[in-house]
């Protein structure tokens, strides 16, 4: 089971790579366009990408389908309720979300799906209390899943660019989004790179 | 440390114990009075009122203290109860990072151990209060210390506590705590959070802009909250940027009153010691343009004292 649920995150990962790189193939970007793509906001539209929801109208959208097909399905009704309560989006996506249910309900796994659904899978190992089962569960915390970075990561910088680290160190946690452009304190919420 | 040992015995002591008269408040009235308290910290953030600033701590503080008036003596409560308290403790001391709620918290905490009610979350949250009220004492005495490295701290001599208290990676592996030095003629303290992506968009515009990064390094504090980490290494990479030679973590934040809000990033611009000009967020970067205006009659009176001597 582990297994194929890895296999289907690496295929997940990879099929998103070769959209987004397709969809820049035409016309082929020369290398100066290249050069000024800030790797950050590649990584994000690599992850925003593969995201079903994307603004309040999207997860209206997801949740009119049946949230029972959904990953967010897993969670019990008042932990669903108060998540889908705490979603903020902007016109990037989703810039605020809460995360204590998340942690409290599911496994890594399972947290990693949920918000796959809105491109902030990398935000995973930052819920660092969720129940482990598989040895994916593991994986997934330790940094061995491509694009997840282990939660203790030191990402801050590095010397070339102070945001040109990878985009799963964004995300502020316990801030929110308060207004654009603003992580305002916010005890179990995560502030996304989106603000 | 003796003094502190002492102190906190008998606030706990006071705090377990208690007046007898407490025990009539019912299991009901205080399941009651603590979903009241969620309510009231959940209907202040979408009140509008800043979360990070000293209105809300404020008001959080109320509610707190009305809560906690219910939950006497600690000894009497069920766990559930305990629990809920401590959690409601732990949001208090994260709006308000106010050590007054040390005693409060190490109650909680001793009487779980006790109960075997320690869950790793609840270690968790108790080593980020400890943290965010810089009871690095409490934090080493109650083993919290190694999950997540709080080095040691030296302390400045002299150090003045009424004048703004900083924590800075000096390079000797011992953060300092000091206090903060104003600058004559324009400054800028910015409010920086060490993940956000804010903040790092604005420090990613400021440092490619030449005038402003020359200013930035030579004018500027970047000042992270207090949180529930010293951010060491993230001072060590921040000074390394051409924008942002001077950094530094707020050691609490009694003694800012000049910060009126720790939400990110915010520029507060100071002559001569006095707030001149707030900039909040970090929307895009048009921003600039309003830095550059701010800066220029700093940048051309300094050409020109240059000049003339």
């Amino acid at each position: 089971m582990a297994r194929v649920l890895r296999t289907s995150i690496y295929t997940c990962c990879l099929v998103v790579a070769s959209t987004l790189f397709s969809a820049n193939a035409t016309p082929p970007a020369t290398q100066a366009d290249l050069a000024a793509v800030d790797k950050a906001a590649l990584q994000r539209d690599l992850a925003s990408l593969g995201a079903p929801i994307t603004s309040q109208r999207g997860l209206s959208r997801h949740l009119s389908a049946g949230v029972t097909e959904s990953p967010l399905g897993r969670l019990s009704q008042p932990a669903l309720r108060r998540f889908l309560a705490s979603l903020q989006f902007n016109e990037s996506g989703l810039t605020t979300f809460r995360y204590t249910e998340l942690e409290a309900e599911l496994t890594p796994t399972q947290i990693y799906q949920v918000l796959a659904l809105f491109g902030q899978q990398h935000q995973t190992p930052k819920l660092k209390h969720a129940r482990r089962v598989t040895p994916l569960d593991d994986e997934l915390m330790g940094g061995g899943i491509p694009g997840v970075q282990p939660a203790n990561f030191e990402c801050y910088f590095d010397q070339v660019s102070p945001i040109d680290s990878p985009s799963q160190c964004g995300g502020h946690h316990n801030y929110r989004c308060a207004s654009p452009g603003t992580c305002s304190p916010s005890q179990e919420q995560i502030c996304t790179n989106n603000c | 440390m003796l003094r502190t040992v002492l102190v906190h015995g008998v606030l706990l002591a006071a705090l377990m114990g208690g007046p007898a008269y407490a025990q009539a408040v019912t299991e009901d009235q205080r399941s009651q009075q603590i979903e009241g308290f969620r309510d009231e910290v959940a209907a202040l953030h979408t009140s509008g009122l800043d979360s990070g600033g000293v209105e809300f701590a404020r008001r959080v503080s109320r509610h707190y203290e009305t809560l906690r008036a219910h939950y006497r003596p600690m000894s009497t409560l069920t766990d559930r109860e305990l629990l809920d308290l401590f959690k409601a403790t732990t949001t208090a001391i994260f709006y308000t990072n106010d050590a007054a709620y040390l005693p409060d918290i190490v109650a909680a905490f001793d009487l779980l151990e006790r109960r075997g009610q320690v869950t790793e979350k609840v270690r968790s949250d108790m080593r980020s209060s400890l943290v965010r009220v810089r009871a690095f004492d409490e934090l080493a005495g109650q083993g919290l210390a190694g999950e997540n490295e709080v080095p040691a701290l030296r302390q400045a001599p002299d150090l003045n506590q009424d004048m703004p208290l900083v924590i800075r990676a000096d390079g000797s592996g011992r953060p300092l705590v000091e206090n903060y030095q104003w600058q004559k003629g324009l400054s800028v303290i910015v409010v920086y959070g060490p993940h956000c992506a804010p903040s790092k968009k604005a420090l990613t515009a400021i440092s490619a802009d030449r005038e402003l990064a020359e200013f930035f390094r030579e004018r500027a504090l970047w000042l992270m909250p207090v949180d529930d980490d010293v951010h060491v290494a993230a001072m060590k990479q921040l000074a390394m940027n051409p924008a942002s030679s001077r950094v530094a973590v707020a050691y609490n934040r009694s003694s800012w009153p000049q910060i009126d809000s720790w939400t990110t990033p915010m520029f507060y611009f100071f002559d001569d010691g006095t707030l001149t000009h707030v900039e909040k967020g970090w929307r895009s970067d048009t921003q600039l343009e309003t830095l550059r205006t701010l800066v220029r009659p700093h940048v051309a009176s300094a050409e020109q004292d240059a000049s003339q001597r």
